[in-house]
C-alpha cells in the first residue's frame, strides 16, 4: 500500500509540475479549470487503480505459492 | 395560487429547470418542460426510490395546482423541514456528514447513469437526525465522458473547510458565512499548513486542484482542442478519493470553556439542577410547542427535555466544541429530534447571498412556537453591553413565547463576568428585567428556582 501511495505522488508531482504551472488571473473563471484538471487526475488516479489491481495480483500468485508451501506443513503441525 | 408563482429567493440558480415557491401556506417545487428528461430519468430509473428507500433524497409526492405555469411540467410537494440550517451553522462533524452523504448520492447516480449537477452543501438539509439531499433537480443523466460538474463545488463547499477546521480550527466554518460557494481553493491552500499536504486527496483536492484553477481554461493538456472526456471508472476513482480525503479528517474534542460547563457547575446543587429540570419541564408542557429554539445550549441538557418529548429542538450554542460533542452526542443517542447548530447570538446568521435574501437571517427563520434562554441574559446584558430593551425586543420577534432564566447581579457567574469589567448596569436587577420585557412580553408565570436567587419566566411574545 505505502508503495502504492509513492507512486501515486510521485505521478501527480510529475504531472503538475509539467501541466499545471500557476499565474494568478483575478478573473478567470475557476470552473472552468477545475472542468480539465479532473481529466489530468483522472488519468493519474486510473494509473493508482491499475497499479493496486497490478500489485494485488502480485500479491495473490505469491501468496497462492506461499500459501501451497505452507500448506503441508501447517497440516503436520496439527 | 397565482396563475405565475414566484420562486423563493433561494432558488433562482437553475431557472431553467425549476423552482421552489410557497402557496396556501406550502412549499411546492416546479419541475419545467426543460427538466423534464432529467426528472423522468430520475423517476424512472430506480433512482429516486433507492435514495429515497436510503434516507439520502427528501421525498415528494407529485400534485395538480390549478393555474400551473405553461413552462410547469409537474408539481412537486416535498416533505417539509422544519428548519432550513446553513453549513457556517454546522459542527465539524455535520459537515462531514453532510460531504460523506453526498459522495453516496453521487455514486448511486453513477450506477444508475445519472450523476450530481451540484455539490452544494446548502442543498443538503437535516431530517429525522440526518442529512438529506433536499434539490430533487439536481441530478442529470449522466453524459459519455463528461468530468463531474459538480466537482469544484464539492472540494469548496466540504473538502477545503473540513480540512480548515481539521488542521487549523473549528471557527474556520465561519469563512462559510463570507464565501457563498465555499472556501476559495487558493485560500485554503494558502491557510492550510504544508503538513496537509502528505495526504494525497488533499494535495490533490485542494493544493493542486488550486493551482489549475489559476491557470482557468488554459489549463489544458497541450495539444487538445476539444473537452476533456473521462471514463465512468476516472470518476468513480475521483470520488473515493474524496470520500478517503474527507474520511481521514477528524477533529478531536478539547476542554474548551463551555464544554466543561455543566461538570464543572459550581453555581448548582445536584437538586436544584434536577428542579430546575422539572420547571423547565412543566413550562414547556405547558406551551406544548412543535418547534423550540433553545438559545445558549450549551451541549443540550436542556434541549433534550424538549426533544425527549418528540418537539423538534434546535440547540443553538456559540461554542463549536459544545456544537460538535452535542452533535456526536446526539448521533449515539440516535436522536431524530434535535438539532445542534451553532450562532453566536450577539452577531446573529445574517441574510447572505444575492440581495442578501439568499439565505435567511436568523430571525427570517422564525417566529417559532417556544423560545428558551437558561443561564443566557448575563452574557448579553453584562457580558456584551446589550441592553435589556434591546434584547427583549430581539428575542420577542424569535418565538412566541419565552422561557428565560434571570441570573440576578450578585449570582457567582454574574459576579466573573463583573471581575473583569465597571459594573455600568445599573438596570440590571429583577426590576430592570422585568419592566424591559414586559413592554414586549406579557409575564405569564415567574417561579423561584430553589436553592438559588435565579428565577424562571414564562412569557408570551406581544410582536411574533
Amino acid at each position: 500500500m505505502k508503495r502504492n501511495r509513492l507512486f501515486l505522488l510521485a505521478v501527480m508531482v510529475i504531472a503538475f509540475n509539467t501541466v499545471m504551472l500557476p499565474s494568478a488571473h483575478a478573473y478567470l473563471d475557476p470552473g472552468s479549470g477545475s472542468y480539465i484538471f479532473q481529466a489530468v487526475i483522472a488519468g493519474a488516479l486510473g494509473i493508482g487503480v491499475a497499479v493496486k489491481v497490478f500489485w494485488g495480483r502480485i500479491a495473490a500468485f505469491f501468496s497462492g505459492i506461499f500459501s501451497k508451501n505452507e500448506s503441508p506443513s501447517t497440516s503436520t503441525e496439527e | 395560487m397565482s396563475p405565475s408563482p414566484t420562486a423563493l429567493p433561494s432558488s433562482f440558480r437553475d431557472a431553467r429547470s425549476g423552482f421552489v415557491f410557497r402557496a396556501g401556506g406550502k412549499l411546492y417545487r416546479q419541475v419545467n418542460q426543460a427538466a423534464r428528461p432529467d426528472y423522468d430519468a430520475l423517476m424512472g430509473s430506480g433512482l429516486y426510490e433507492e435514495l429515497v428507500a436510503e434516507g439520502l433524497l427528501i421525498e415528494h409526492e407529485e400534485v395538480e395546482l390549478p393555474g400551473s405555469s405553461p413552462d410547469a411540467y409537474r408539481i412537486l410537494r416535498p416533505s417539509e423541514l422544519p428548519l432550513i440550517s446553513y453549513p457556517y451553522e454546522w459542527s465539524f462533524s455535520q459537515l462531514k456528514d453532510a460531504a460523506l452523504t453526498t459522495i453516496e448520492i453521487q455514486k448511486r447516480a453513477l450506477a444508475r447513469g445519472m450523476s450530481l449537477r451540484d455539490a452544494s452543501s446548502y442543498n443538503m438539509q437535516f431530517q429525522d437526525g440526518r442529512f438529506v439531499l433536499i434539490d430533487t433537480l439536481s441530478f442529470e443523466t449522466r453524459k459519455e465522458g463528461r468530468p463531474w460538474i459538480a466537482y469544484r463545488q464539492f472540494c469548496q463547499h466540504f473538502l477545503a473547510p473540513l480540512a480548515l477546521m481539521s488542521y487549523r480550527d473549528l471557527r474556520l466554518n465561519q469563512l462559510l458565512r463570507i464565501y457563498i460557494d465555499g472556501v476559495p481553493l487558493d485560500l485554503a491552500s494558502s491557510l492550510l499548513p504544508s503538513k496537509a499536504r502528505t495526504r494525497i486527496p488533499l494535495q490533490l483536492h485542494i493544493f493542486s486542484h488550486a493551482k489549475a484553477q489559476l491557470r482557468g481554461g488554459d489549463g489544458r493538456p497541450s495539444g487538445s482542442g476539444k473537452s476533456p472526456s473521462i471514463s465512468e471508472n476516472a470518476l468513480i476513482g475521483i470520488l473515493d478519493s474524496l470520500r478517503k480525503g474527507v474520511e481521514g479528517l477528524n477533529v478531536g474534542l478539547s476542554r474548551s470553556t463551555w464544554s466543561d460547563y455543566y461538570e464543572e457547575a459550581d453555581h448548582y446543587s445536584p437538586e436544584t439542577f434536577e428542579d430546575k429540570k422539572k420547571l423547565v419541564e412543566s413550562l414547556i408542557d405547558q406551551i406544548a410547542p412543535e418547534q423550540l429554539w433553545d438559545l445558549g445550549a450549551n451541549v443540550g441538557l436542556f434541549s433534550r427535555v424538549a426533544s425527549g418529548k418528540g418537539i423538534f429542538t434546535v440547540a443553538w450554542e456559540l461554542d463549536p466544541q459544545c456544537v460538535e460533542r452535542n452533535y456526536r452526542i446526539a448521533k449515539k443517542e440516535g436522536q431524530t429530534k434535535l438539532l445542534p447548530l451553532v450562532l453566536d447570538l450577539s452577531n446573529p446568521s445574517p441574510g447572505i447571498g444575492w440581495a442578501n435574501k439568499e439565505r435567511q437571517d436568523l430571525i427570517g427563520r422564525g417566529p417559532v412556537d417556544a423560545v428558551m434562554a437558561l443561564a443566557l441574559i448575563h452574557h448579553l446584558a453584562v457580558g456584551n453591553n446589550v441592553p435589556l430593551p434591546l434584547i427583549a425586543e430581539y428575542l420577542a420577534k424569535l418565538g412566541h413565547h419565552l422561557i428565560i432564566e434571570f441570573v440576578p447581579k450578585d449570582d457567582p457567574k454574574v459576579q466573573g463576568l463583573l471581575s473583569s469589567r465597571e459594573d455600568v448596569f445599573d438596570d440590571y436587577s429583577v426590576d430592570g428585567f422585568e419592566s424591559a420585557f414586559g413592554e414586549h412580553f406579557t409575564i405569564l408565570r415567574q417561579d423561584a428556582m430553589a436553592g438559588t436567587a435565579r428565577l424562571l419566566y414564562l412569557m408570551e411574545s406581544k410582536t411574533a
